[in-house]
């Protein structure tokens, strides 16, 4: 009932008409094309062979092979063309030669603009369809790298094809490019979100221990890792005075309200390459919350890293952070106390 | 009809997050790195009376700094057997004072940009052959404040220099040590640790080549592994210590030990994995090449026998038997006890 409707009217029959033209063509193209493949066939089969070894090393004697699917019936005596670099040296011969196993009858070799072209008479009928190797073992590879072409030609068949033989490595494409090791330094606040060159101890008390801290944020694709090392122009001072020093690492010294005592602690962090470790040195090393001498006058090395490091905008793991303490007495003289402290950063080696 | 429609919902909503998650930066470096100096390690063959031009790139990555840099030339040793250096003034009256002329006494740089800071390397005709080095550095000179009590912070960094000047090169080197973690290895269970330190003596630096083999056969190794991958630098008359580690890797009954991925471990291998008996003992040859002064190849070994024995694994296996037979005794002892 369905059809029955689905075929009345003009629309419909339209449409009918129109899907079978459609049908009609997908039809007709699958069969010229089968047909096509069929023509192109019996005029000529463009091949691939396959070269063996496909790569050698320069002047180097061996077997080479060339082999392809051989796309007609190919009597006895039929003659197929290889051609080839003339770098190649030696000569093709019924002797070092064989098609499919079997020496051939005759083979002739001519030279001509850098190209040998050996004429080979074949010894038995190749079949259609079957593998067509041809096998060599009177040639030697040139003594120069590079890639060079083994092209066939068989009559019947009119198969033609060609490929590379690699040689000396000359197909290995070697990229390239020095990157230089790069460092960078920054000192940041502590939640790294600024830059900063200056810890403000504050207005300082007896009754108060005053801190500053800030992040050393050290970047590098040194492999070896960096190293980041302190010198001060001389104490926290004011000119006159000078704060008592706390002791260096491993243990350092605690820093109460009311006693005199200033120093920093450090802590190393950790860095984000593969299975690298950050280590201080023994003089800024502490126990807890003490602090250790910040007296160098001249480069003291405080801590070292063993990889590259390449902390994120920001980042309160892969950096190290120091923190000051300062604690004064009433006999600490008053006064702007200040000191100048560098960090030296290097590559390690 | 809403229960159709999830999926396709839950797959539109996935895209748009992967494609999200896909703009986001990842580990970004903004304007915050402050001073870079690239590059940063060089070396130099030079000859005596010999000039040499360098440059190194100085870039201000700061947020909202300018800097005013002060290039300077020091001299550096080695700090320890890891390769960090102790960078020091060069001392007065040294030659070496006089081997380094900046081109420019000080750097201007306005934050995000960038100098190039030429030096040249003049070697004096007197100079006696062998191995020089430098920390070229660069400094920001902050002035004290006299505001509170502060700290002025400076930032250097510095780029190192090894000249080696050509003539009568000395170099004895020697393995100092060779050694595994533990000479008794669970090759199911431990990773393989081999530490070996070079000492060097003469008057070059040398940067060691050469390779650690695996194998009870010198002559046809079951594997080979680069003894020095990362490129480490002795100074004369220091030692180094190099650190290899694996992980053990079992595939189907074939046991390789893979480079190590774990955190807090030594040097990673490249060359390929290391092959080892589950059971039996395996040498290790540790080779260091070297060429002489008469261009010479030189080399110098040393062994390390590890015994791969699986006891940690057979003490599970053990472990695991004692308790199920506990477990079958208790149950039998209980049933014959009538008490369950």
């Amino acid at each position: 009932m369905y059809f029955k409707n689905f075929f009345r009217g003009k629309k419909t029959q339209m449409i009918g008409i129109g899907l079978s033209l459609v049908v009609l063509i997908v039809v007709a193209a699958f069969g010229f094309q089968s047909i096509g493949r069929n023509y192109f066939k019996a005029q000529a089969s463009g091949v691939t062979p396959v070269i063996t070894p496909s790569t050698a090393n320069v002047a180097t004697a061996g077997t080479i092979t060339v082999a392809w699917t051989n796309s007609a019936l190919l009597p006895t005596g039929t003659v197929i063309t290889l051609l080839y670099r003339s770098l190649y040296t030696g000569t093709l011969t019924t002797a070092n030669t064989t098609v499919n196993g079997i020496a051939p009858t005759a083979i002739t070799n001519v030279t001509s603009l850098g190209v040998t072209t050996s004429s080979i008479t074949i010894g038995a009928s190749v079949a259609a369809s079957a593998t067509l190797t041809i096998s060599m073992t009177g040639l030697t590879t040139p003594s120069t790298a590079g890639n060079y072409t083994f092209t066939i030609s068989t009559p019947i068949a009119n198969d033609f094809g060609a490929n590379f033989q690699y040689v000396g490595q000359f197909n290995v494409v070697q990229v390239r490019a020095f990157i230089p090791v790069s460092l960078s330094f920054n000192i940041r606040n502590t939640a790294d979100t600024a830059d900063t060159n200056i810890c403000d101890l504050g207005t300082a008390s007896t009754t108060t221990v005053n801190t500053c801290s800030y992040r050393l944020k050290v970047s590098t694709n040194a492999s070896n890792g960096y190293t980041i090392a302190m010198l001060v122009d001389g104490n926290l001072t004011n000119g006159t005075s000078s704060i008592t020093n706390a002791s260096a690492g491993p243990t350092g010294t605690a820093v109460v309200a009311g006693t005199e005592m200033y120093g920093a602690t450090v802590a190393g962090g950790a860095i984000n390459g593969l299975g690298g470790t950050v280590a201080l040195t023994s003089p800024f090393t502490s126990v807890g919350s003490n602090v250790v001498a910040y007296s160098n006058l001249v480069s003291a090395n405080i801590l070292t890293a063993n990889r590259p490091n390449f902390p994120a905008a920001t980042d309160l793991v892969n950096t190290s952070l120091i923190t000051h303490r300062l604690a004064i007495n009433n006999n600490t003289g008053s006064g702007y106390y200040n000191q100048n402290v560098t960090y030296r950063v290097t590559p390690a080696f | 009809m809403t229960k159709t429609n999830s999926p396709i919902k839950a797959l539109l909503v996935g895209l748009i997050s992967i494609l999200a998650l896909a703009t986001l930066p990842v580990n970004a470096q903004d304007n915050n790195r402050g001073l870079i100096v690239s590059p940063a390690i060089f070396e130099l063959s030079a000859d005596r009376g010999g000039s040499y031009q360098f440059s190194v790139n100085v870039e201000n990555n700061s947020e909202n700094e300018d800097y005013s840099l002060t290039p300077l030339a020091q001299t550096f040793t080695a700090d320890n057997e890891e390769g960090n250096p102790t960078v020091s003034a060069i001392p007065d009256g040294s030659p070496l004072r006089n081997w380094i002329s900046f081109n420019e006494s000080k750097y201007e740089i306005k934050k995000g940009q960038k100098a190039e800071s030429k030096f040249t390397v003049n070697i004096p005709e007197e100079t006696a052959p062998g191995s020089y080095y430098f920390a070229i550095s660069y400094t920001t000179k902050l002035p004290a404040t006299n505001d509170g009590a502060k700290v002025v912070l400076n930032k250097e960094v510095s780029a190192l220099l090894f000249i080696t000047v050509k003539g009568q090169i000395t170099r004895n080197v020697n393995f100092d040590s060779f050694t595994s973690y533990s000479q008794f290895v669970d090759p199911f269970f431990d990773g393989l640790n081999l530490n070996y330190k070079i000492k060097l003596e003469g008057n070059a630096y040398l940067k060691p080549s050469g390779n650690v083999f695996a194998g009870n056969n010198l002559e046809t190794p079951d594997s080979t592994l680069t003894l020095n991958p990362n490129q480490k630098i002795i100074l004369p008359n220091t030692a180094r210590n190099f650190t290899m580690q694996t992980n053990p890797n079992l595939d189907w009954g074939f046991l390789s030990f893979k480079p190590s991925s774990l955190p807090n471990k030594g040097e990673i291998l490249k060359v390929s994995d290391v092959k080892v008996p589950w059971f039996g003992s395996q040498k290790f040859t540790a080779q260091v090449l070297y060429v002489n002064n008469d261009g010479s190849l030189d080399r110098k070994s040393a062994e390390l026998q590890v015994f791969f024995f699986p006891w940690k694994t057979m003490l599970l296996v053990l472990s695991v038997i004692g308790l199920i037979a506990a477990g079958y005794y208790g149950y039998w002892y209980l049933a014959r006890t009538k008490k369950i």
